[in-house]
């Protein structure tokens, strides 16, 4: 069964990694969505453990090997709570929505 | 030399890497050493360079070195003022409410005068006649004293009376006779002063200096009145001055001011060029690229330049915007507001980030771009006006439709569909649904999942949400 995480409008969805995924980089901080103002929704590894990032057709992946943290680079009462991230292969989806005026779909923006 | 005419994938693919690379250039603070060395090459040693932080430091330093002047430094806008200054200052004066005014003024102060007047006059006159009949007083006791009655009186108890009771009766007839004498005085007395107050000398005296009271009273008013709404009018009219004097300023500044920022698109074209393979004048392509990179924005004042340092670009989708600070920042948090790429002045962009717009106040909006970027950033002044209710989940998703309204001829599409969700934050989000999914899938639930990229089975199954 796949274990979703909703934070924001990031979503993490355990998946299996496609074979020709590229290895980006391998880390222990990674900005899963970057926002302009600083509020980014961050996957942190606990202690020195690091993870992996790939992409393939345009989609990133993240091979977690040791319990991470998702977190919102924010405080106050809109800040989204941390969750754990448990080892898995997950496959990173922005929220989508549909914009009236481009008549184009595009990420949510938080 | 050979002409390239097509790009190889491996070419294509690194176009993002120098946009990006050029991009960033622009927001580079500046090497100030070399901005003075360079902005000196261009326009001469003799030259003073200053690096301003921003525009708005720029503008002020301008201000700052024509302090002093600015009255100079526009004659006609300042005799034109100063014109319309002495005009409102003689209009105030003979306008209604300054008669008012000085009535007023005029009544408090002549009562108060009056008074002190009378008390004044009253006591003069009281201390005057109060002398004149002690004297007389004095006078007939004097004379009742020595009168044959006393004298007589006097000899018969003469022989009755011994030397010590002669002197004891003597005292004691002075006294009753003084006492007697004083209360006829004083009441004479009061009678006369009643009598003075109310004669024509009194009435002439007091005449008199009622008019030259009223003349001061009425030369100190006015003339303290002149002087409090001259100087009223003065500082109001030297703050507008001052405001149009900045405007004519800042105006001028933007059109005064070049700006090379644009060259930039250039370099990076140039660079990928040469990335690829076009040969350039390496010398000249250096210079230009000194010259861009240090001298971003300039504005010559004469023998003063002052540079205006880079500031930081926010993008989002390859346009300017962001919600939160200017997309456009200088150090010293001024700016240049952007919502995805259209500019707003501060007033109108705090407003439409604020998500509070009516629908009405959005129309309002004379550019229609911003007015679009307005709606955008509303859409519940599109939902509280025009939306109907379709589908409520039970994760409180709500599926609303619009049609029939101005938005719909605003945004050509017939139908609009949108979500509106609690985020588990607390705030409230309202997304759109694309048209032909929502037309099919007229549920709420199956509406979430699809912006959220899952099935409707996986987002009934998602446990972890913040």
């Amino acid at each position: 069964m796949n274990n979703i995480i909703r934070h924001g409008e990031v979503i993490l969805k355990t998946t299996t990694l496609p074979k020709e995924a590229i290895l980006k980089k391998e880390t222990n901080k990674y900005i899963v969505a970057h926002s302009e103002s600083g509020h980014n929704h961050v996957l942190k590894a606990i202690d020195l453990s690091k993870f992996k990032v790939y992409t393939w057709n345009g989609e990133t992946y993240i091979e977690v090997l040791e319990m991470a943290t998702l977190l919102h680079e924010k405080t106050g009462k809109d800040t989204h709570t941390p969750h754990k991230i448990i080892p898995n292969i997950y496959k990173v989806v922005i929220k989508k929505e549909y914009d009236y005026f481009l008549k184009a779909i595009r990420n949510v923006r938080d | 030399m050979k002409k390239i005419n097509k790009l190889t994938s491996e070419q294509e693919a690194r176009i993002p890497e120098y946009l990006n690379k050029w991009v960033a250039v622009a927001s580079q603070p500046l090497d100030r050493e070399k901005t003075v060395k360079i902005t000196k090459e261009l326009f001469g040693e003799d030259k003073t360079i200053i690096v301003a932080e921003s525009i708005q430091n720029s503008i002020d330093v301008i201000k700052f070195i024509s302090k002093g002047k600015k009255i100079e430094y526009n004659s006609q806008l300042s005799s034109q003022l100063y014109s319309q200054l002495s005009s409102q200052l003689e209009s105030q004066l003979n306008s209604p409410l300054y008669s008012q005014l000085r009535s007023q003024l005029y009544s408090q102060l002549r009562s108060q005068l009056d008074s002190q007047l009378e008390s004044q006059l009253e006591s003069q006159l009281y201390s005057q006649l109060e002398s004149q009949l002690s004297s007389q007083l004095d006078s007939q006791l004097e004379s009742q004293l020595n009168s044959p009655l006393y004298s007589q009186l006097r000899s018969q108890l003469n022989s009755q009376l011994d030397s010590q009771l002669y002197s004891q009766l003597d005292s004691q007839l002075s006294s009753q006779l003084y006492s007697q004498l004083y209360s006829q005085l004083r009441s004479q007395l009061d009678s006369q002063l009643e009598s003075q107050l109310n004669s024509p000398l009194y009435s002439q005296l007091r005449s008199q200096l009622n008019s030259q009271l009223d003349s001061q009273l009425y030369s100190q008013l006015d003339s303290q009145l002149r002087s409090q709404l001259y100087s009223q009018l003065r500082s109001q009219l030297d703050s507008q001055l001052e405001s149009q004097l900045e405007s004519q300023l800042n105006s001028n500044i933007k059109y005064a001011r070049y700006t090379t920022q644009y060259w930039l698109t250039w370099l990076g074209f140039y660079d990928y060029a040469k990335m690829i393979g076009v040969k350039f004048d390496e010398e000249k392509l250096q210079r230009m690229n000194e010259i861009v990179t240090a001298i971003p924005t300039i504005i010559s004042l004469g023998q003063i330049m002052i540079v205006i340092e880079n500031p930081k670009c926010r993008w989002e989708d390859q346009m300017l915007h962001n919600d939160q600070f200017p997309a456009i920042e200088w150090k010293d948090n001024t700016g240049i507001y952007f919502l995805d790429g259209v500019n707003f002045e501060k007033e109108l962009w705090q407003k439409v980030i604020s998500k509070e717009m009516s629908l009405s106040d959005i129309m309002k909006i004379e550019i229609a771009d911003q007015r679009t970027v307005a709606l955008k950033y509303n859409p519940q002044a599109i939902i509280k006006e025009n939306a109907v209710l379709v589908h409520k989940d039970e994760r409180n998703n709500e599926l609303y439709l619009v049609e029939n309204s101005e938005i719909n001829e605003i945004t050509e599409s017939p139908k609009m569909w949108f979500l509106k969700m609690k985020c588990p934050t607390g705030r409230i989000f309202i997304e759109g649904i694309e048209p032909a999914f929502a037309e099919a899938n007229q549920n709420a639930t199956e509406c979430q999942a699809e912006l959220c990229g899952l099935t409707k089975s996986e987002y009934m199954s998602m446990k972890m949400e913040s």
